[in-house]
């Protein structure tokens, strides 16, 4: 379904990529710390400095 | 968590600051609270749930929580406080959760400030308590959550869902709810809330405030008129898509509700099936009494009838009867011919010729006879009169026979009629008495009749909506399709579009995740739930948990797994052993693997707070339950009456990290010693 596919996808990036995500979010959730905006964007940044690193 | 402190403020009868530490120890991980009945066991399990979600539910006077002496002592004006504290461990941060309520005395009651002296508390907008919740981060700074965000931290903790469980009242297990959704509240207790808060956050294209909408709005479609007009059909469809999603969730929504009404109006119909037909027969006997009223009044109006018709010979016999004996007595010489009439002589007279063919003149001895004849013949013959008269007095005896006869058996009916209706309305009154106070369900039937025709006509609609759905996610996506490869020239989008493939992988990979979780962690639940009740319950029945992890009694008849219905301590077992298998299942890690490092999503134990957890046990069931609950949670807080610790006490004794004793002073007075 994708109009690109990725083309040099490493499981084990993808892997640090999901295990940042869900320990940002099981932080948040003891705290709230950051609101919903705050940490789409944290995630967000967590996908790009990732994938710059697969380049 | 672990609840380290649970201190009082002027709450209930404890008046003043009254504090309790809990046990911690993970050896001595309980903590008992002796107690007699009325000494404030129950206030104290209260507090806990008023701390956390700002509910109570007390049995008398619930809108005051300030201590009633000291509402008593105050000064028109005067401010006092209500206060509870909790101070808990959660993860790796120490929270203090405080509530406090202000009372100001404003005329001869003591009320919660800013509010009437009606004010029930439980009407929060009205009469609000403020709580405030702090924590102590990694690097030991103290930093206070926000306002909106307290509810939120506080059910991520421990879920107001599933306080009926944790805060546990065992003699009022009854007000847990058999069929409420706590399926969120499970899920977030034992970490899934964490992969669903991953997966909202990531989100899709059509959600601006997520990342996968975020990236998919940063791409330039300005330089391109055609994938603007792609953009622009695929906006269309997107929207009349989420038009139809609200819909269908609306409608859903409304299904719900008819499914709970129809399932409680069964229910009560089920549960009402003796009276049910108990009420049939009445009714029957009602149309029946009618039926006999109807048939009676006609028989009345007919006896009236017969009586008005027939009187005159009935009454009229014993006069008739002497007239027949007289006229039977009375001696007429009859020479006449039988119905020969004046008429026929004097036709015969003027012919002149008898009927025996003989001539005869005027005044010959044949004419004198046959004018000396007519003086026998009607109507001046007396015996024929005498004998007409005797046909018509018998014609009248008969007829007055006819008469009493018809009435007597007229009579006769409206008796039997009476009767019946007599014996009718007794039965009537019999049922009326068995069925009183459940006399509605008629109204319960047309109800579910109604319910049954709204389902039908909405599932209708949600399979009309789904197709059109399905129909704008189709043109949603080609047209998304046509955008994509379009916007394919530009060098940046590429980039973009290669990070939402990236997001978007990822969010499939965790939404299987979740669902392949939420399976296993619903069978490991209902496993250890089952083997908890087993330590508990020795029979036949075993739980099982639905997909709102409900706890349904299941019991084995003629090989086949039925609901099984429950009592008041099989309800107080079962309810129990689910909270009990949820703590177990909590404190064990659950683990979403990857290849080299697991991601712990849930290792947290629970406490369990339960009052009077011995009521109404036997020296078994409660040898069970104390050898049950230090195994099973990190920490147990139990509140107990002195008469139900002498079986506990034994087994518990290695186990006590803390106890205290309630001591009552007064009525509205109670200190903790």
């Amino acid at each position: 379904m994708f109009a690109f596919e990725i083309s040099n996808i490493e499981p084990e990036r993808m892997n640090i990529m999901i295990y940042r995500i869900l320990d940002l979010e099981k932080k948040n959730l003891k705290t709230k710390s950051i609101n919903r905006e705050k940490i789409v964007n944290k995630i967000e940044r967590i996908i790009i400095e990732e994938a710059k690193k697969l380049r | 968590m672990q609840i380290k402190t649970l201190q009082l403020e002027n709450f209930r009868q404890f008046r003043g600051i009254s504090k309790l530490e809990f046990s911690c120890d993970p050896v001595k991980n309980v903590t008992v609270i002796l107690g007699n009945n009325t000494f404030g066991k129950t206030t104290l399990l209260q507090a806990f749930n008023w701390c956390f979600y700002g509910k109570v539910n007390f049995d008398q006077r619930s809108e005051l929580l300030l201590n009633y002496e000291i509402a008593e002592e105050m000064r028109l004006g005067e401010q006092k406080n209500v206060e509870v504290e909790i101070t808990l461990m959660h993860g790796n941060f120490e929270y203090i959760v405080t509530r406090t309520q202000n009372y100001t005395r404003v005329n001869e009651y003591t009320m919660p400030k800013n509010t009437t002296p009606i004010t029930r508390y439980n009407e929060e907008e009205k009469n609000p308590s403020h709580v405030k919740v702090s924590y102590k981060d990694l690097d030991g700074q103290t930093k206070a959550l926000k306002e909106h965000e307290i509810k939120e931290v506080i059910n991520n903790i421990l879920p107001e869902d599933l306080s009926t469980y944790f805060f546990f009242d065992t003699e009022r297990v009854n007000s847990i709810s058999k069929r409420k959704d706590v399926a969120v509240a499970v899920r977030g207790l034992l970490g899934l809330s964490i992969i669903d808060n991953a997966l909202r956050h990531l989100g899709d294209r059509d959600k601006k405030v997520s990342v996968i909408g975020n990236i998919y709005g940063k791409m330039d479609v300005s330089s391109d008129s055609k994938a603007q007009e792609f953009l622009q059909q695929m906006q269309i469809a997107t929207e009349r898509r989420q038009q139809i999603a609200a819909q269908i969730q609306e409608c859903k929504a409304q299904i719900e509700k008819y499914e709970e009404s129809k399932e409680e109006l069964s229910g009560i119909l089920r549960d009402n099936e003796a009276t049910t037909k108990l009420q049939h027969q009445k009714e029957d006997l009602e149309k029946k009494i009618e039926a006999e009223k109807a048939k009676v009044a006609g028989d009345i109006e007919g006896y009236f009838k017969e009586f008005n018709a027939g009187a005159l010979a009935f009454f009229a016999q014993p006069l008739l009867k002497k007239a027949e004996e007289y006229l039977k007595e009375t001696q007429i010489e009859e020479t006449s011919v039988s119905n020969l009439t004046k008429a026929t002589i004097l036709e015969i007279l003027k012919r002149g010729r008898c009927i025996c063919g003989r001539e005869f003149q005027a005044g010959d001895e044949i004419y004198k006879h046959l004018e000396a004849e007519m003086a026998y013949v009607p109507p001046e013959s007396v015996g024929n009169s005498v004998r007409y008269c005797l046909e018509k007095i018998h014609k009248f005896f008969y007829s007055a026979k006819q008469t009493y006869n018809r009435l007597d058996n007229s009579y006769k009916n409206i008796l039997h009629s009476q009767n019946l209706i007599q014996d009718f309305e007794d039965e009537v009154e019999l049922l009326r008495e068995k069925i009183a106070g459940k006399e509605n369900l008629h109204h319960y039937a047309a109800s579910l009749d109604n319910a049954m025709y709204k389902l039908r006509e909405l599932n209708a609609k949600k399979d009309q909506l789904h197709q059109e759905y399905g129909i704008q996610k189709n043109e949603q996506e080609r047209f998304q399709k046509l955008y994509e490869a379009t916007l394919a020239n530009s060098d940046e989008n590429k980039s973009l579009m290669n990070l939402i493939n990236y997001a978007e992988k990822i969010r499939e990979y965790l939404d299987e995740i979740y669902k392949n979780k939420e399976s296993i962690i619903r069978e490991q639940l209902e496993k250890k739930v089952n083997e908890i009740f087993s330590q508990m319950y020795s029979g036949e029945r075993r739980v099982e948990i639905d997909e709102s992890y409900n706890v349904i009694l299941q019991a084995k008849v003629s090989g086949k797994e039925i609901d099984s219905g429950e009592s008041e301590g099989l309800n107080r077992v079962k309810n129990f052993a689910f909270i009990a298998g949820l703590v177990a299942l909590a404190k064990n890690k659950i683990l979403v693997e990857h290849s080299d490092k697991n991601f712990i999503l849930s290792e947290e134990p629970y406490p369990l707070v339960m009052d009077a957890p011995f009521s109404n046990a036997d020296e078994l069931h409660t040898t069970n339950i104390s050898k049950v609950l230090p195994e099973i949670a990190e920490q147990i807080i139990m509140f107990v009456m002195k008469k139900d610790w002498k079986y506990a006490e034994p087994v518990l004794r290695e186990k006590i990290g803390k106890q205290y004793f309630l001591k009552k002073i007064t009525e509205t007075f109670t200190q903790i010693e």
